[in-house]
Order: C-alpha cells, then sequence, then structure tokens
C-alpha cells in the first residue's frame, strides 16, 4: 500500500511515500524549487518521491496531508474578528492565499491525477505521529511544540504500539514557538527560519533579562504558560512584537545592524525562560504518564541547546526527536498516522537514516560534468578518493562532500556537506570568508565517529540517537577543546554529528583516516549551500556552489572537481546574495 | 551562460516602464471621463468602447505582437510592464472587495459578538494554576490505552 505523505503552504513544504509502512523518499520542496524554506504546495518533491518509488500519482492510494485547513481557517477568522478593526492589513494580506490555494487541496490533487482518498490530520497530531510512530519506542511519552498548527501550539501525549493519542494542549496566541520567533524578530533576524541564530547568540549573553522576559510569560510549575498579549502582535499584524514590548526591552534591533551585547543577554534570557518551560513541561508529562521514554517534535524540537540537558533535568531515560522536527516532518507524521493508526497496520519501520532525498549514480553525475564541460578527475576506488579528499583538508583546504542521497532534515549530514579541518581557529574565519559569510557568533558543528565520542564530548549515556542528526549540543572536554577550536563554541559546546559506519561508510572512514592523520577524529560539517539558499540537491547545484563561493574542491561521486581547473565558470554567490536580501 | 541565468537587455527596463505607464495612462484617462465628466458613459457610449478597446490593446496584444515580432529585450520589457500593470490593477480589485468584506462582514460579527459577550480566542488569559486544556475527545489518560 502507498500513503503519500504532505505538508504544505505554512514553512518547509515536504513530501514523503510510504509503502506498507516503510519510508522510501522524503524531501523538502525548496531542495527543487532552490527557495529556502519554501511554503508552497510540494509538487516537485512529491514527482521526486513518485519517481523514488517507480509509481505514478494515479496508483497512490491515500494521501495524508498533515494539517486540516478548514480548521486553521477557522482560527484564522476567529483571530480577524477577535482583533476588529486591528487586524485588518493582516485580513487583507493573508485571505486571497487561502480562497485561491490553501483550501482547495482536493482540487490541486484532483489535477495532478489523483483518485485515492485524502485524509487531513490535525498539525500537532501529525507531529507527534512524525515522532513516535519511527521511534525505537514501543511506548513514550510525547511533547510537541511549535508557533501554532490549527488551534493547539503546544501539546502532551501518549504513544503505545501503533496508537497516538493527545491530551492537553495549548492553544493559540500562547505559544513558545511564537515567543521565540518574536524576540527573534526583535533581534532582527527572519522569523521561521533564523531562530537557530537566536540559539547561537545565547552563549555569548548573560540572563541580565530573565525577570523582564518573565514578565512576558507566566510559566506555571507543570510548564503549562500563556504569554501576556500587550506585549506582541502576532495576532492581529504581520509582524510580531509590540509597542508595549519595545517599551520593555528598548529599541528593535533591524537586519544589519551591529549585534551589541545587550541582544546577546536578550538571546540568553530567552533561551533561559524557554528552557524553563520545556522542562517543567517535560517534568509534567513524565509525572502523569510514568514512561521512560520521551518523543518530541515541532520547531521547539529543533532547540538542540535545550534537548542536550533533556536527560540530566528531567527524569526520562530516553529520547528521540526524528530529524525534520519542524513542519517538513509533518508529512511524516501524517502518513504513518494514516498506515499505523487510523489503518491498524502494525509497526515495521524504525527511523535510521536521514538519506531519504534523490541519489546521483556517478554515471549520472559524469553525464553532467562532461554536458557542463567540467575539468574533473575520476578515482579508481574509494581508497584514492579518501587519500585525495584527506590531503586537501590537512592542508587546510575546504572541500564539498556530494555522496549519496540528499539528507532530509534541516541539517548536512554527510550527504551535502561542505567539510574542513576543526583543528585551527582560523578555519571559522576562512570558512566564513570563502563559503558562508554568516555572522561571527554561529558556531560551526562537529562530526565525530561513534566510537570517539566519549573522548571527545560529555555525552549522554547510553548516546542518544538524536545525535545522529545534530540535534544535542554537549559539552567539549575541557581538555580537548584546545584541540577543535573550529568547533567549540563560546561556552565550551559543540552541535556535534555522530555517525555510525552502517550509517555513512564513505563519510565515517573519511572521518577515521583525518583523525589518523591528526589524532583528531572530527571534521567540521556545515551544510552545502550559499547565503540565502537552500541545501545544494543536484551535481550542478553543487558544482555551481562551488564555483559561487571559495570552496576548494568538490567530492561528487566518485569523481573530483578542482575549482582551480574550472576558474571559467567563476561568479560571486555574495552579490546575489547581497542583492536578494539574505 | 553556465547558470542559465538570461541576461537582462538594455531596453528592458525602459520598455517596461514605457508599457507600465501607457497604460496607466490610459485606464487612469478612462477613469477620468467616467468619473468626472457627468453621463459620459450615456452620451458617449462609442468613445467609451473605443477607449476599452485601446487599453485592452495596450495592455494585452500589442505587448504580445510586439514579442512575437521584435523578440528583443525591448518587447520583453513591455510584455513584463503589461503583466506588472494587470497584477497590479487586480491587486487594488481585491483589496477594494476585501475592505468591504472585513468592514462589513468581520466588522458586523464582532459587533454581534460583542453585543452577545462572546468571546472566539482567549487573548488575555486568566492567572489560573494550570493553562493546560484538556482535549476532549481523548478522556482519561490511564483509560486511553
Amino acid at each position: 500500500m502507498d500513503i503519500l505523505g504532505i505538508a504544505c503552504y505554512y514553512h518547509d513544504s515536504s513530501a514523503c511515500l510510504v509503502r506498507d509502512g516503510k519510508l522510501i523518499a522524503a524531501a523538502q520542496e525548496e531542495r527543487f524549487s532552490r527557495k529556502k524554506h519554501d511554503s508552497d504546495f510540494p509538487k516537485n518533491a512529491i514527482e521526486y518521491c513518485l519517481k523514488e518509488g517507480k509509481t505514478t500519482i494515479g496508483k497512490i492510494e491515500v494521501v495524508a496531508f498533515y494539517e486540516k485547513p478548514f480548521l486553521k481557517f477557522e482560527r484564522l477568522l476567529y483571530q480577524f474578528v477577535e482583533t476588529f478593526p486591528k487586524s485588518y492589513f493582516a485580513f487583507a494580506k493573508s485571505l486571497p492565499p487561502w480562497l485561491t490555494e490553501r483550501l482547495l487541496i482536493k482540487a490541486v490533487l484532483g489535477e495532478m491525477g489523483f483518485k485515492g482518498k485524502i485524509c487531513f490530520l490535525e498539525h500537532h497530531l501529525s507531529h507527534a505521529a512524525s515522532s513516535f510512530l519511527v521511534s525505537p519506542f514501543k511506548s513514550a511519552a510525547i511533547f510537541t511544540a511549535d508557533g501554532v498548527g490549527e488551534w493547539a501550539t503546544t501539546t502532551l501525549g501518549k504513544g503505545y504500539g501503533n496508537d497516538v493519542k493527545i491530551f492537553k494542549e495549548i492553544n493559540f496566541p500562547h505559544s513558545l514557538g511564537l515567543l521565540y520567533s518574536a524576540v527573534t524578530a526583535f533581534l532582527g533576524f527572519r522569523v521561521n527560519s533564523s531562530e537557530y541564530k537566536v540559539m547561537g547568540l545565547a552563549p555569548y549573553g548573560k540572563p541580565k533579562y530573565y525577570d523582564k522576559m518573565k514578565k512576558l510569560v507566566d510559566i506555571r510549575p507543570d510548564g503549562s504558560f500563556a504569554l501576556d498579549m500587550d506585549y506582541f502582535c502576532y495576532h492581529y499584524r504581520m509582524s510580531m512584537p509590540s509597542k508595549k514590548f519595545i517599551e520593555l526591552f528598548g529599541k528593535q534591533r533591524k537586519s544589519g545592524e551591529p549585534i551589541i551585547q545587550f541582544h546577546k543577554d536578550i538571546a540568553m534570557s530567552l533561551q533561559k525562560v524557554t528552557e524553563e518551560a520545556i522542562f517543567s513541561a517535560l517534568n509534567y508529562l513524565h509525572r502523569i504518564t510514568g514512561e521512560e521514554n520521551l518523543c518530541m517534535a515541532g520547531g521547539v524540537a529543533l532547540n538542540s541547546v535545550a534537548n542536550g540537558k533533556i536527560l540530566k533535568k528531567t527524569p526520562f531515560k530516553r529520547i528521540w526527536i526524528q530529524p525534520a522536527a519542524s513542519d517538513a516532518g509533518g508529512s511524516i507524521g501524517a502518513a504513518y498516522y494514516v498506515y499505523n493508526s487510523t489503518l491498524g497496520n502494525r509497526r515495521n519501520f524504525v527511523f535510521d537514516s536521514a538519506s531519504l532525498g534523490p541519489g546521483f549514480s556517478d554515471a549520472e553525475i559524469e553525464r553532467v560534468l562532461k554536458e557542463k564541460k567540467i575539468a574533473y578527475t575520476k578515482f579508481g576506488s574509494g581508497k584514492e578518493l579518501l587519500k585525495a579528499a584527506v590531503g586537501m583538508l590537512l592542508k587546510d583546504g575546504v572541500i564539498g562532500w556530494f555522496q549519496g542521497r540528499m539528507e532530509w532534515g534541516p541539517r548536512a549530514l554527510g550527504n551535502r556537506s561542505i567539510l574542513a579541518s576543526p583543528t585551527k581557529s582560523k578555519m571559522k574565519d576562512i570558512l566564513n570568508l570563502k563559503v558562508k559569510h554568516r555572522e561571527y557568533f554561529r558556531p560551526f558543528a562537529p562530526v565525530i565517529c561513534d566510537s570517539d565520542v566519549d573522548s571527545f564530548f560529555e555525552a549522554d549515556k547510553p548516546l542518544p540517537e538524536p545525535a545522529y542528526y545534530m540535534l544535542m549540543v554537549w559539552p567539549i572536554k575541557k581538555s580537548r577543546q584546545k584541540m577543535v577550536p573550529a568547533v567549540t563554541h563560546v561556552d565550551g559546546s559543540g552541535r556535534l554529528q555522530v555517525i555510525r559506519r552502517n550509517q555513512n561508510q564513505l563519510y565515517y572512514d573519511l572521518i577515521k583516516e583525518f583523525g589518523k592523520k591528526t589524532g583528531v577524529p572530527i571534521l567540521v560539517n556545515t551544510s552545502y549551500n550559499i547565503r540565502g539558499e537552500p541545501i545544494v540537491c543536484t551535481p550542478f547545484d553543487a558544482y555551481k556552489c562551488m564555483m559561487g563561493t571559495g570552496i576548494d574542491a568538490l567530492f561528487a561521486g566518485n569523481f573530483l572537481i578542482k575549482r582551480k581547473d574550472n576558474l571559467r565558470d567563476e561568479w560571486d554567490s555574495e552579490k546575489k546574495a547581497e542583492a536578494s536580501g539574505n | 551562460m553556465l547558470f542559465d541565468e538570461k541576461p537582462v537587455g538594455k531596453l528592458f527596463g525602459f520598455g517596461k516602464a514605457f508599457s507600465f505607464y501607457t497604460m496607466l495612462g490610459f485606464f487612469a484617462g478612462v477613469l477620468y471621463l467616467i468619473v468626472f465628466q457627468q453621463g459620459f458613459l450615456q452620451k458617449n457610449i462609442w468613445n467609451f468602447a473605443i477607449a476599452f478597446a485601446a487599453v485592452i490593446l495596450v495592455n494585452a496584444v500589442f505587448p504580445r505582437a510586439l514579442k512575437m515580432l521584435l523578440k528583443n529585450s525591448l518587447s520583453d520589457g513591455m510584455l513584463e510592464g503589461s503583466k506588472e500593470f494587470a497584477e497590479r490593477v487586480s491587486v487594488a480589485v481585491s483589496w477594494v472587495t476585501l475592505t468591504l468584506t472585513y468592514f462589513f462582514g468581520v466588522g458586523l460579527v464582532f459587533v454581534l459578538s460583542r453585543l452577545a459577550g462572546k468571546r472566539f480566542m482567549e487573548i488575555k488569559a486568566k492567572k489560573k494554576p494550570s493553562y493546560w486544556i484538556d482535549k476532549k475527545e481523548s478522556g482519561k489518560i490511564e483509560e486511553m490505552f
């Protein structure tokens, strides 16, 4: 039985194909459309999933959609009525897309040739299912938190066998995700996109504004909370902090303005309040469910700093977070809920690899290289490729690593990655100068093999699975921090990716080989993209990215493409990013 | 070209602006006649028809015909300008419709709901020991599974 899962129309559209309970393919629309956080109907992602599953839309039996559009639309209308007449501009701006596309999902699928049934699930039920139903647990407590779905913004639930139930919730406009987003906007970053920057900025600050931050939100001992909506205006305007918020904290930072200590302290205060709410809610959830296992989903579950503390601050023993924990993951949740819970099928799949996107064979890569007249070298074996890659890394080279199927979720996990040596502090500057051009305060992530984690990180034991998907931040051992300055954040932590050999053999061997030469079995792993664009998808995307930045070489499949051999295709990605306001 | 990015010709901007403002001029002219020349529609129905046809001709037909004939950046720009004009008109019409809907529809519901004391959303939450809301369909937790 084939089920197509779809999530779209808010941010990070995606599609997935589940066949007889196995996850065949999953991808975000942004990777194909090349629009970051694309929220459009995921036509390209659907096409890819169908192609990967060697099927057509006409043969799909069920489409599972990750939320109930009419329920969400009802909430919007109530919002407009409740905040009349302040909601006029929001009404005029947000109504047309609802009437022309968002309520017409059946029609859009019909036009594509779909003839089966469509199931619409509640947004947070999709989140809960996206975590629990693909987790390694038979039963678990479930916590979901994000900006907003239909009405719910935060939920508590429980999963057992093939069923998922939500039993408590907090409704809009009271939202942890939107609180985080409002402060993100206040700090001059993009909402629904740059919340992770605030998380990266926090360790530079002190929680000086904690008390003021607590004026915005009343957190009860059971982790439930209510926002004082006088400080926000997202319930009636397209912006987030209100006048009263600005009176309380001071001037809102505009994008591009310098970041000063005040902004860092605000970020830290917010992180502290967020963690307080999360840990209180999780302790309460443990108390009422008695579960030792925890599944989390929703945008808030991407807060890897908080994730790294959960097992220490709550009685839960094991934790699971699916890599695409935010809205993109809703497609998986919807599809699995239909397969397991609605249709009553036994669970037969545990999420074990994020390699669910398009992959390209050597023949396909070579065809592109020849077609575009790109100079390249072909390796005779994997060993030769590893030797060349390690050689470049040892010379402080920055390499593009394009291998296997594209990753599912927001992180590059060694299939579409930029890799570099972490042993010198200047590597941060080299990467920022050559490739990423990002804010100085944002740390670069380390990747390490599972056997070496304990010697470098103060990680939880046994190692939680989310660490395989770069979802946990842990302290780097003090004695090791100087060995890996390029990936050590200002507070001595690192948002690591742990890798097992059976997950990605070539990548694992590369890290081990680098470790043999340097004594440091760690690499810098950052996403393979230019500023303002999504992670690369195709070999040509990867080549284009290399030629628009300062990446020295690209290892695509069994091929080495050097930047210096193809200088005729050089271009400046920075100019483009600046022109588009990224 | 390696990166499939079509270069914008020198005359593109000129063509776009020319087409956009010509159409705006025609449109404004016709609007002026209708609004300020009383009885214009009745008395000068042929004049109106000609003006209307001219708008359509300049707006829709001419740029496309020019693009087919010339295939250069000027015609590309003119077509783009005409599209932008059409989009702006459609946005303006939508805004008028939405404004009426908002004030007469949403506004009316707002007034009635206030008179009836009905609230659709708990914007100002009262201080409570817990803000968790029980999901109705779930029942008691211990009976859930």
